[in-house]
């Protein structure tokens, strides 16, 4: 189990989120920070990569929701992408997937955002 | 380097970590382990191991607060396997820690980290126990069903 990295690559209208590790409660803060910053900078079309996610936790889960709300009354969004199996069921079972928008792939969600 | 087989392993697994963040992946992986030794489902195992983070990292939290940071005792996590499920018992010293309680609508308008915590562990697992046990102090225990 890695702790979490969180790289930012920054597009035309759009940041993406690389996650790879855990989100837990010792990595959250760095996820708040980043979470703070696109705010700061009033990006609000998000999409997060979780290819390399192997956990996160509940408190993570709020911080994205908040994010997404936020998001949405300045006109985005936050979309969430490439989610294991495992990910997805727990998201799944807390209600959370009728919140946060979830793709399978970096490009489906690229383009819903353009739609 | 050979792999132990997955149909053995121990009954029960006792860690007692510092209350720091960083340990909470290491009772992360004793959780997957146990599951794992014991043939419990890949989504089932994942409850768990959440169940019990969220639990973990909420006791550090107030444990911390309370005792100004490094000053607060360790935690005692035991997983044991019993007839049909895994239980997890978490203990610790000092003054009961109060666990919200939040429904599932709630859940999911709320950003406060603990009640959502709370929210996991009972939606993840079939019991959940909050006791004073003579010995060790209180303790945090839930059985998750096979």
């Amino acid at each position: 189990m890695k702790q979490c990295r969180i790289e930012r690559e920054q597009r035309e209208n759009l940041d993406i989120l690389h996650l790879d590790g855990a989100l837990d409660a010792y990595s959250f803060p760095r996820l708040e920070a980043a979470l703070r910053a696109l705010r700061e900078e009033n990006r609000n079309n998000v999409i997060l990569d979780c290819a390399g996610l192997d956990y996160i936790s509940s408190a993570s889960l709020g911080a994205l929701i908040g994010f997404a709300r936020r998001a949405r009354e300045n006109g985005g969004d936050l979309k969430l992408v490439k989610l294991s199996r495992k990910i997805y069921n727990i998201v799944e079972l807390l209600g959370f997937h009728k919140i946060l928008e979830i793709y399978p792939d970096l490009e489906s969600a690229v383009r819903s955002f353009a739609a | 380097m050979q792999d132990e087989p997955r149909s053995g392993g121990p009954e029960q697994i006792s860690l007692q970590i510092p209350c720091r963040y960083s340990y909470l992946r290491i009772v992360r992986q004793a959780v997957a382990d146990l599951c794992a030794q014991t043939c419990v489902s890949e989504f089932k195992a994942a409850q768990l191991e959440m169940a019990v983070d969220e639990i973990c990292a909420e006791l550090i939290e107030k444990l911390r607060q309370r005792a100004g940071g490094d000053g607060a005792q360790p935690l005692l996590v035991i997983l044991r396997r019993e007839s049909g499920g895994i239980v997890s018992e978490v203990y610790y010293s000092g003054q009961k820690v109060e666990f919200p309680a939040l429904s599932a609508d709630a859940a999911k308008s709320t950003e406060d980290a603990a009640a959502l915590g709370s929210y996991v562990v009972h939606r993840f697992v079939e019991k959940v126990e909050h006791v004073r046990d003579p010995e060790r102090g209180w303790c945090v225990r839930i059985r998750k069903a096979l």
